[in-house]
């Protein structure tokens, strides 16, 4: 029996969908004010905001208003705060015995941990945060899912998962971490009836490997898989679609963080590749959080079809609740009316969103990472890569890329295969980002393997130029 | 068969919501938290159906 369509199965997911764009701005300015009305009283460091904006928020008339006089902040800015009032900063907004869940960044900028303080009710809103994108996706009440990404820690991506698998009724295992690609394969195989897998696009990419390498059509070993739920990285098209073939189901993705306290939004059921061969778009939940596309030198609203920086408030969460907080993630903005779904919400381009502080600037380019996976993950008979970015003696600036073929071409390839296969590689990534790389071949073993986020590029220029 | 009356979640949770709401004036060091725990779990159910009002000119 196929599955219903999550709009015909939630009345309430069938009223967002319904919603015009004015009556979603109506729905998201009742929100903000009475979030910004808590946060004069209970929050010092937003109470200092809106003064210095000049309103208080009974004065706040339009969400156009609070756009132009509500100061953004950013991670410098909270992890300031914190320093001044640990642990938690002024921000947090509830009291602190009503923390009930402690949560941080993942430390991978290297600039520091923001700390969270989340209240009871805001767990809940994590976990649906996490729940409204998988039902979307396919997800329903006693479905079995396995997580991959590690759960636990200190980190939202850690703890949100599961909180949105029981909320919604899912049985999950959550293997990320501690069992090995071939244990949760083996353990997939013991359960059989596995319709969901959220992970990292790399661990996915790491799992289909697996598959391949051992045989297995997960068609046939796993025939009620309904979704494969992708989240972190960019990837290109022909991945997508070489995924969604091999597995014989859908491919979703959501982008999140722990400023949007989960998904802030997804591709819903729409797949991440559209039926004539593009990319999809992450329809955002608009009604939960805030979301603006800015240019990150102006601050101005990005143009549709533009690449900005996303820009988030909570209107839903109240322990150490983000408001215009800058994320410096890079999107490139589809307005609700280019969307083509007929909802009201904005949209975001799926598989390109990449950090505005891990852009490399290269021989005068601009070069994001996500966009050379996107070149090199072009060529299905590549397994992984690493690369980096040096100074010679003579003070050149260089680039290494080290890859690795997978088991089955790095044993059949011959020397021509290889050599095209190269060539291949190095021209899609100039073709991308215009610049021309020197390729090195390495064993698989030589280059990690990646359970979340992948973190495939070394700057070491600043070391070349020590003396 | 008689007609069954339109079920009317969110009266329900107002109701579901006042409820806790007693329960957590509890003197039980140890249930104490725990009813709060459901009426935070309440008032979050209450506010992500919020977009139902909305659309009724709430």
């Amino acid at each position: 029996m196929s599955l219903q369509s999550p709009f015909a199965a939630s009345p309430l997911l069938a009223q967002v969908a319904g919603l015009t764009r004015d009556e979603l701005e109506r729905l998201q300015l009742v929100k903000l004010r009475r979030q910004l009305e808590r946060l004069y009283v209970q929050s010092p460091y937003y109470r200092a905001r809106m003064e210095f904006g000049g309103f208080k928020p009974e004065e706040l008339t339009s969400l156009a208003m609070f756009r132009e006089r509500f100061p953004t902040s950013n991670k410098a800015d909270f992890l300031a705060d914190q320093l001044d009032h640990p642990p938690f900063g002024h921000r947090l907004g509830i009291a602190r015995e009503h923390v009930a869940l402690v949560n941080m960044t993942g430390g991978t900028s290297g600039q520091g941990q923001e700390i969270y303080g989340r209240s009871q009710r805001d767990i809940h809103m994590q976990g649906y945060l996490h729940a409204l994108p998988w039902f979307l996706a396919g997800l329903r009440p006693g479905d079995m899912a396995i997580n991959c990404v590690p759960a636990g820690g200190v980190t939202t991506g850690g703890w949100g998962p599961g909180e949105g698998l029981r909320i919604i009724g899912a049985t999950g295992f959550h293997v990320g971490g501690t069992l090995s690609t071939d244990a949760k394969i083996d353990l997939m195989l013991k359960l059989g009836d596995v319709n969901f897998i959220y992970a990292s696009t790399n661990y996915l990419h790491t799992l289909t490997e697996a598959l391949m390498r051992r045989d297995l059509d997960p068609q046939k070993v796993f025939p009620g898989m309904r979704a494969l739920f992708i989240a972190a990285e960019g990837y290109p098209i022909e991945w997508a679609q070489k995924i969604e073939a091999f597995w014989g189901c859908g491919l979703q993705e959501g982008y999140g963080s722990t400023q949007c306290a989960g998904f802030g939004g997804s591709t819903c059921d729409k797949g991440v590749v559209t039926k004539d061969g593009k990319r999809g778009l992450i329809h955002l939940f608009e009604w939960e959080t805030m979301f603006e596309i800015v240019d990150p030198g102006t601050g101005e609203p990005t143009p549709s079809g533009e690449v900005g920086e996303m820009v988030v408030t909570n209107l839903s969460i109240e322990g150490s609740a983000v408001i215009r907080f800058r994320t410096g993630d890079a999107a490139r903005f589809v307005s609700h009316r280019d969307s083509g779904s007929g909802w009201g919400w904005n949209a975001i381009e799926c598989g390109t969103i990449g950090r505005f502080d891990d852009m490399m600037k290269i021989r005068g380019n601009n070069v994001w990472p996500s966009s050379i996976d996107a070149a090199v993950f072009a060529h299905a008979d590549v397994a992984e890569y690493a690369g980096r970015v040096f100074t010679t003696e003579d003070g050149k600036t260089e680039i290494e890329v080290r890859l690795a073929l997978s088991d089955n071409a790095a044993m059949t390839y011959s020397p021509e295969q290889r050599q095209a296969l190269f060539q291949s590689v190095r021209s899609a990534i100039k073709e991308r980002n215009n610049i021309w790389v020197t390729l090195i071949e390495v064993e698989r073993s030589e280059l990690p393997e990646f359970a979340y986020k992948a973190r495939r590029w070394k700057d070491e220029r600043q070391s070349g130029y020590r003396l | 068969m008689s007609e069954q009356p339109p079920r009317d979640d969110d009266a329900i949770l107002a109701n579901m919501l006042r409820e806790a709401e007693s329960l957590c004036l509890s003197q039980d060091a140890l249930l104490c938290g725990q009813y709060r725990h459901l009426q935070d779990r309440i008032r979050a159910l209450i506010e992500l159906r919020e977009c139902f009002q909305i659309k009724a000119g709430g």
